[in-house]
């Protein structure tokens, strides 16, 4: 097989790996363990969905089934979503075929003979570009990147029989409470960090945002330490990514961990306290003052310009 | 219960110079990797009184370095796997040196690794290990311990907590919010002194330079510069600064 492998655990997933792969002209297969993505793909797909059938209900599982098709398919690329998950299943596939990886790749591109990944390395301070020589594994932000559009014809549909890895088991799953819309999808986001003083402060940043219409995100430390937002909430490096047309960045420092996620982001505004914040550095706008104050007059301006006053 | 907790001397990013013609890591600082730090505390953090922790390493000489502050952590003993082309292996080399190293070793029943190195954070290095040694992982997680014969741990994927359990002997990698890494204290750093650095070579782990060749062709650093505009509406009324920065985005056409 010649071509990109997308492994994908939902339709979306799967269809944002697609244009991956069709920007390196490469036609595609995916692979998948969930019978509802398998059959909404092969509306997107050129060559084959297989879907892996077994005992889990978690794709990484399957990593030694996924590490046997790929080395009787041999396809030139493998795509996975830069997730846990996805991560996990490169790793552990990628040991099992003694394979390269190259994780987080935030941009793909070929000359034609060969691809060229590149990633952010040092905490987001520096890139790397790494030419990539036969099979590899390759994690991608798929938040980067827009869903495929229908393919011209319907994929087939191969059934593979796998074995899931169950020694690890899932005791209990929770889920975390939703604020906002997706950051995938929103088109302004505001983004709180510890200049935030208090928990229930967070109701000014999700007044700033419902007057742009848009979502609440945080920086790792407001997330993992402080606890104030799901985990899924924080943008960096190893968080989310955005492309919003808006990041207003209240109280965030802005070390390169965190803006390495705002580098699709159109305009970047930044409100900070302390001049020598490298966030200012990292923004188009920036006002220096106390957040408190600027905030609510903030909110009220942006009211005041839609109502075209 | 022997666990073994693995680490990367990496280099201070902060300690690097950024020119025009690139970055220059010739007199950059080595450190124990940010997160690995954590993932030392948090192995320390399950292990019991009987329990001995030892902390492993694969890289250059300069991992030496490291070794009395990663003793001054609480480990027992530091294994350190020296070769002299360390700094150019890739995920898949490091893995093989390291999980060759714990079948060294012997009777490991925990390895712990941070979910990344602060260098090339490519979250690949504890899953591999697992899959060599065929151990199950639970990787990044953000709480974890040690329940008889058993493992247990919390992760976060996408907009669920997934509580996990598995089976001795494991492979678990953690987020910095599984342990917090103080800085040791006089008595620690002066107990580091007398503890053993066990130095391996590749041929000792039955490994050859030329299988841990990296396989993609990787090219120098450049440094990521946000190209963003930097205007800052100067200091003074907050009303007309911030009338100044609303002008500016229904200019940049963000305000709907």
């Amino acid at each position: 097989m010649t071509g990109a492998l997308v492994v994908a655990d939902t339709i979306e997933g799967g269809r944002r790996l697609i244009t991956v792969a069709a920007g390196l002209n490469l036609p595609v297969s995916a692979v998948t363990h969930d019978p509802t993505v398998a059959t909404g793909l092969t509306d997107y797909v050129s060559d084959v969905v297989y879907h892996l059938v077994g005992s889990s209900d978690r794709l990484h599982d399957y990593y030694s089934a996924f590490a046997g098709l790929v080395r009787d398919r041999q396809p030139d690329l493998v795509l996975i979503a830069d997730t846990v998950p996805g991560r996990e299943l490169a790793a552990m596939s990628a040991a099992q075929l003694d394979v390269a990886l190259v994780s987080g790749a935030t941009r793909l591109v070929t000359d034609g003979t060969r691809i060229t990944a590149t990633r952010l390395v040092y905490g987001g301070s520096f890139e790397r570009e790494e030419q990539l020589g036969g099979l590899t594994i390759v994690t991608v932000p798929t938040e980067l990147h827009h869903p495929a559009a229908a393919s011209a014809t319907t994929a087939e549909r191969v059934t593979v029989e796998a074995t899931a890895d169950q020694r690890v088991t899932v005791t209990k799953r929770a889920t975390v409470t939703r604020s906002g819309p997706d950051l995938a999808s929103a088109l302004a986001i505001v983004g709180v960090g510890l200049g935030l003083r208090h928990r229930d402060d967070l109701s000014l940043a999700d007044e700033l945002a419902g007057a742009l219409d848009g979502a609440v995100a945080c920086t790792r430390p407001v997330a993992e330490d402080r606890g104030w937002l799901p985990t899924e909430r924080y943008i960096g490096i190893s968080g989310a990514k955005i492309t919003s047309d808006l990041y207003v960045a209240l109280g965030i420092s802005g070390q390169t961990q965190h803006t390495a996620g705002l580098r699709d982001v159109k305009v970047v505004v930044a409100i900070n306290s302390d001049p020598a914040a490298p966030i200012f550095a990292a923004a188009d706008y920036g006002i220096v003052g106390d957040l408190y104050q600027i905030v609510p007059l903030l909110i009220q301006a942006i009211e005041d310009s839609r109502h075209g006053q | 219960m022997n666990i073994v907790v693995c680490y990367k001397s990496a280099l201070e990013e902060t300690s690097m110079l950024v020119s025009s013609s690139g970055v220059d890591a010739t007199r950059a600082r080595h450190k124990i990797s940010d997160y690995d730090r954590n993932a030392i505390a948090a192995g320390m953090g399950v292990a019991t009184e009987t329990d001995r922790v030892l902390a492993l390493t694969f890289g250059g000489l300069e991992a030496k370095k490291t070794a009395k502050d990663v003793l001054s952590r609480g480990p027992d003993q530091v294994y350190a796997v020296i070769a002299n082309d360390a700094a150019s292996a890739d995920g898949a080399a490091t893995a093989k040196v390291l999980a060759a190293a714990i079948r060294s070793i012997g009777d490991v029943d925990l390895v712990v690794c941070g979910e990344g190195s602060s260098d090339s954070y490519a979250h690949q290095v504890g899953p591999r290990i697992a899959a060599l040694l065929s151990m199950p992982v639970m990787s990044e997680l953000s709480e974890f311990s040690v329940e008889g014969t058993a493992i247990k741990g919390k992760r976060t994927v996408g907009g669920v907590t997934e509580f996990l359990c598995a089976d001795l002997p494991a492979v678990a990698t953690v987020l910095p919010a599984a342990a917090e890494a103080p800085i040791p204290g006089l008595k620690a750093v002066l107990a580091a002194g007398k503890k053993p650095l066990t130095e391996m070579t590749l041929a000792e782990l039955g490994l050859d330079a030329t299988s841990l060749a990296p396989k993609t062709s990787a090219g120098p650093l450049t440094a990521v510069l946000a190209s963003r505009k930097r205007i800052l509406f100067p200091d003074g009324d907050a009303s007309s600064q911030v009338a100044g920065l609303v002008g500016a985005l229904v200019k940049e056409g963000v305000l709907r």
